[in-house]
């Protein structure tokens, strides 16, 4: 792998055409290439293409086409945009309702992503849209350079770990579907829908946790001590929050929210979101067997994650007016305590703690607030509504 | 560099422990305040009580601390024979290991440095010494090993309960009131647990070991549950393991688990006190166990470690600690079952006669390999000797890689070269010693730094070829010298710190003629390097099952399956025993090395080699057996192996290496029904 400008693996998650990498769960190739159908676009193509039509095209013709315009900001046009174009899309949907606010107290930064709606056009068409007023999503503070020496030792025995979970950590240098594919379903042919609404949700935390990496430079492992010496290289973000814990929690919670809403029996078991976040877990810490991020790291990414999840939800399915808030207090985390999920959520109800750690000092709070309509975005919703069905048992109607 | 010669009659009790305490400080780790070990002391004609009242004589009361486990009366008998565990400063320990002292020590057998702050003389804290009631047909298995997963749920009878009735975790960690070295966690805890973290019908298992203290990432201590195979947890599965299913609360089950950091390093910090204590905390421990219509019901323990070394006599103090472990609180039936050991092909062992072909000369080629972060040890086994002084059978001197050669060294008590550098640091030691009660051997013994360290100011001893002559003085012609190199290897899934010596004389054969290792001495060979002897130095002692290890599907020893002969105790006509008393199951097949065992983690099956695995499977066996009223003794697992050895292709092990034959166990996780 090597250190690009791509900005360290997380960043990978980025790019629409690591969806693709899903192929390498069965060795299959992504779904037939364009380019097999004709080789249009290279050279080879566009030469023919000219000849092509000096033979064939004849004298221009005076024709009056009978068409009409396309559809206007409509989600039918949805199937028939390439991948690349929908991710867009997509992102320009999600990436507007967030914003960021940052503050910095002596040693201690502090970074809130705020939730809003979209923008509601005003009743004169010749005035500026109506913003929606902003609500909090996630604030998370750093910690302090004294937590994380305290951490320094933990990373340092986990370290011991690193000749078992090698191939996993090298493996999870990119986004990690293969593992969760492991779990829930997944495959090209089967979930196509599901992969490019993960990856969607994927680019929007790639989005988030980058500012709010960026917000509180928070120092690798690596620069405590020169015995770290991580198994790969140390991404150049911040350490704090880990995005890789950031990434799978979300990807667990969204394909568990998935699961339960596709309706299909055997998806309502708890064991299956168990199952995922245990996979979250695993994949979080790994980096910090790796040694490139401190447990706090993944407690922070954990967090972010799954509030991500719900607002990614509550933009996608239907009827949603929750908005879900959470926030990440450094100063209150015990540095001497490893990372532990279960403090954080409980599969069976879907549901954050609302309060993780002593309720007088929480390092960890969740709470839900309510909007005043649906946050359900158009292309957002139509993703989601297909994804979800990928998940619902197969009936005689289906094929239909 | 050059070798110092010393003058007699400054002898040590120990020359190991000499050398670690005086010429080798610098192997061990180190923080502020008194350094206190832990250590096996052989007292001899002197209660504890006595010799604890002599050391507070001479020293601050709080210089040493004797595990609660003695109770009073032991702590009042004299016996001429008592290895105790101890720990106590360097000061007192150094103290003790002077030859002829007045505290009434013999021997001292150090074992690693302990933090203060884990040690408390105090009785242990801990629920009330209840009964266990079980059913009459119960036998209790009792594991000593390193990283035990006692949530696996092959040790559960159900989703949140286990088997374990008892976990003794030797390891530092937040457990509230200290105790000498480690915690008991019993059953209602481990119960407890195990309900806490489950959650839809799955174990957290991290978050559980969290919790309990047996991994520990914020300690900075290494946690070997945490790895996907862990060896303590494989070997009980051998032993103990059940599907939930099959379950039966007639084997419950009691274990230790030894300090990560006593085996991680197989050398510079010794396991053997750790070994001792917990064998003592779990034979106490079993005679809660009471059967429904009264009496205890016999325990069975399974010990998979061993070392090289020793005088293979049944005389060391782990042999000896054994005998008297297993003879304790007779009320109660007890066998133990030890590895035969692996280094059958890794030329450790020497065995010196002198033949025509060199009649007053023999010489021993060691390679020290470089990069061996801790200290290597040879010892020179002299025969047995009733007479006072005892004869010089022999003398020795050593060429160190560089050519430099030191003075002949007699078999005379306090006799011993250094081997210096050019700033005067010590690199290595030749010391003779007899030790006399119970062995009454004399000893050569050999101890030289690490070849590498990372320490900016260690000393270290040259990698390289290392020549040692042995001459005979007094030696008759049927006499020969055993010589075995320490073990100094890294064991699996542990950081590598050591790296293993061996001999190379150029006579030694290893191959056959189809290029395959020769895994028996080629018949009358005269090379000093054998196969045969190299059996475990722990598995020297009359009363344990000790077990080799064979490949299934071809019925062939496994290479490494350690050989006997071992030597007759003090002079006896015969040896206690000629070997393993059987071999079992410790390899699939030629491919397929290992067999399958529990990992770590519930529901992960690994394959895990060794005569580590075949002792628990013949555990099992003891186990079963003595659940049917057998006797489960050496005899018994003799005759069951010599009966069962028909099932294998011939021939027969031979009886140096497999006993009285080859077990044939079944896979330890088959259902009981085959038809289920």
């Amino acid at each position: 792998m090597s250190i690009g400008p791509s900005g360290g693996p997380e960043a990978s998650i980025a790019s629409i055409a690591s969806i693709a990498s899903i192929a390498s769960i069965a060795s299959i190739g992504p779904s037939a290439s364009i380019a097999s159908i004709g080789a249009g676009g290279s050279p080879l193509a566009t030469d023919a293409l000219i000849t092509n039509r000096d033979g064939i095209a004849g004298a221009p013709l005076n024709l009056n086409p009978n068409i009409v315009p396309g559809l206007a900001n409509e989600v039918a046009n949805l199937p028939r945009l390439s991948d690349d174009v929908r991710a867009s899309l997509y992102m320009s949907e999600l990436a507007p309702r967030v914003g960021f606010t940052t503050t910095s107290v002596g040693d201690q930064a502090s970074i809130t992503a705020w939730q809003m709606d979209g923008l509601t056009p005003a009743a004169d068409p010749n005035d500026p849209p109506v913003a929606s007023p902003a609500m909090p999503l996630v604030t998370l503070t750093s910690p302090s350079i004294d937590q994380f020496k305290a951490q320094v030792p933990m990373i340092m025995a986990y370290g011991d770990l690193r000749a078992d979970r090698g191939a996993e950590i090298l493996a999870q240098l990119s986004p990690p579907y293969a593992f969760f594919a492991s779990i829930g379903f997944m495959d090209f042919a089967r979930t196509p829908k599901t992969i490019e609404f993960l990856g969607a949700a994927g680019r929007l935390a790639n989005m988030v946790y980058m500012r709010m990496k960026y917000a509180l430079a928070c120092k690798r492992p690596i620069e405590f001590t020169p015995q770290m010496q991580p198994m790969i290289p140390t991404p150049t973000h911040g350490s704090l929050p880990s995005g890789h814990a950031t990434e799978a929690f979300l990807l667990a919670r969204l394909i568990w929210k998935l699961l339960r809403d596709s309706g299909a029996s055997q998806y309502q078991d708890p064991i299956w979101g168990e199952m995922l976040m245990r996979q979250a877990s695993r994949i979080a810490i790994n980096r910090t067997v790796a040694g490139v991020h401190f447990p706090m790291d993944s407690v922070a990414g954990a967090v972010l994650g799954l509030t991500l999840a719900d607002f990614v939800y509550e933009r996608s399915a239907p009827d949603i007016t929750s908005r879900a808030t959470a926030a990440f207090n450094a100063g209150n985390f015990d540095a001497q305590n490893d990372f532990d999920w279960h403090a954080l959520y409980a599969p069976a109800t879907d549901t954050q703690a609302a309060v993780s750690g002593t309720a007088s000092a929480p390092w960890a709070t969740a709470s839900s607030g309510t909007a005043t309509s649906a946050g359900q975005t158009p292309m957002m919703g139509w993703l989601y509504d297909r994804a979800v069905k990928e998940w619902a048992d197969v009936t005689p109607s289906s094929g239909s | 560099m050059n070798w110092e010669y010393e003058e007699e009659g400054s002898a040590s009790a120990d020359p190991v422990t000499d050398f670690r305490l005086i010429d080798d400080p610098g192997a061990q780790p180190r923080s502020g305040g008194p350094v206190w070990w832990s250590a096996i002391v052989d007292l001899r004609d002197v209660s504890i009580d006595t010799f604890a009242s002599r050391v507070a004589a001479d020293f601050d009361d709080a210089a040493m601390v004797i595990p609660s486990d003695y109770d009073a009366e032991e702590r009042a008998e004299a016996l001429d024979d008592q290895p105790v565990v101890i720990f106590a400063t360097e000061g007192v320990i150094s103290a003790l290991n002077v030859a002829e002292n007045d505290y009434g020590v013999d021997s001292v057998l150090l074992g690693s440095i302990f933090d203060p702050a884990e040690l408390n003389g105090a009785p242990r804290s801990g629920p009330a010494q209840n009964q266990i009631v079980v059913p009459d047909d119960t036998v209790v298995m009792a594991v000593i090993d390193d990283g035990i997963a006692i949530g696996n749920d092959v040790f559960r009878s159900s989703l949140t309960e286990t088997r374990v009735q008892m976990a003794y975790v030797m390891r530092k960690g937040a457990f509230g009131q200290p105790q000498v070295q480690g915690r008991m966690i019993e059953k209602d805890e481990i119960d407890q647990k195990l309900a806490k973290y489950t959650y839809c019908d799955l174990l957290d298992e991290t978050a559980f070991y969290q919790d309990l203290g047996i991994i520990d990432f914020a300690s900075g201590d290494f946690s070997p549950t945490a790895l996907r195979l862990s060896h303590g947890t494989h070997v009980m599965s051998m032993a103990a393991g059940y599907r939930i299913a099959d379950a039966s609360n007639t084997r419950p089950i009691i274990c230790a688990m030894l300090p990560p950091r006593v085996t991680q390093d197989v050398t510079g910090q010794d396991l053997r006190p750790s070994l001792a204590l917990a064998m003592r905390v779990l034979t106490r421990y079993a005679l809660r166990f009471q059967r429904e219509s009264g009496g205890h019901p016999p325990v069975v323990f399974n010990f998979s470690y061993g070392n090289y070394a020793e005088s293979h006599d049944g005389t060391n103090a782990i042999a000896r600690l054994i005998e008297r472990t297993l003879k304790r609180f007779p009320q109660q039936e007890k066998r133990l079952v030890l590895a035969a050991g692996n280094g059958n092909l890794e030329r450790i062992h020497g065995r010196v006669e002198f033949s025509a072909s060199h009649p007053e000369n023999v010489t021993l080629r060691m390679m020290v390999q470089p990069d061996d972060r801790t200290a290597s040890y040879v010892q020179m086994w002299l025969p047995y000797s009733a007479a006072w002084p005892p004869p010089n059978y022999a003398r020795v001197r050593v060429t160190s890689p560089d050519g430099v050669t030191s003075p002949w060294v007699d078999a005379r008590a306090g006799a011993r070269v250094r081997f210096r550098n050019d700033q005067g640091a010590v690199m290595a030691r030749l010391a003779y010693q007899f030790q006399r009660f119970p062995t009454s051997r004399g000893q050569f013994a050999f101890s030289m730094k690490p070849t590498a360290s990372l320490a900016a100011n260690a000393v270290l001893a040259p990698a390289g070829e290392w020549l040692f002559e042995l001459e005979r003085v007094d030696l008759a012609e049927d006499q020969a010298i055993d010589v075995w190199i320490q073990r100094d290897d890294t064991l699996p899934g542990f950081a590598p710190h050591g790296r293993q010596a061996y001999f190379n004389n150029a006579c030694y054969q290893r191959f056959d003629a189809y290029g395959r290792p020769l895994a028996v001495d080629p018949p009358d060979t005269e090379c000093p390097i054998r196969r045969a002897g190299t059996l475990s130095g722990f598995a020297d002692g009359a009363s344990p099952l000790v077990i080799g290890a064979f490949v299934q599907s071809t019925g062939r020893m496994s290479g490494y399956s350690a050989a006997g002969p071992i030597t007759p105790t003090r002079g006896d006509p015969l040896a206690n025993r000629k070997g393993p008393d059987a071999a079992a199951r410790a390899d699939d097949s030629l491919v397929r090395l290992g067999v399958v065992g529990a990992g770590s983690h519930s529901g992960a099956m690994i394959r895990q080699g060794g005569t580590s695995n075949a002792a628990p499977l013949a555990a099992r066996c003891v186990a079963d057996g003595m659940a049917q009223t057998a006797s489960g003794d050496r005899a018994w697992i003799w005759n069951q192996a010599q009966a069962q050895d028909v099932q294998f292709p011939p021939p027969p092990p031979i009886v140096t290496r497999g006993g009285g034959g080859r077990l044939n166990v079944r896979f330890q996780f088959e259902p009981k029904d085959p038809s289920v």
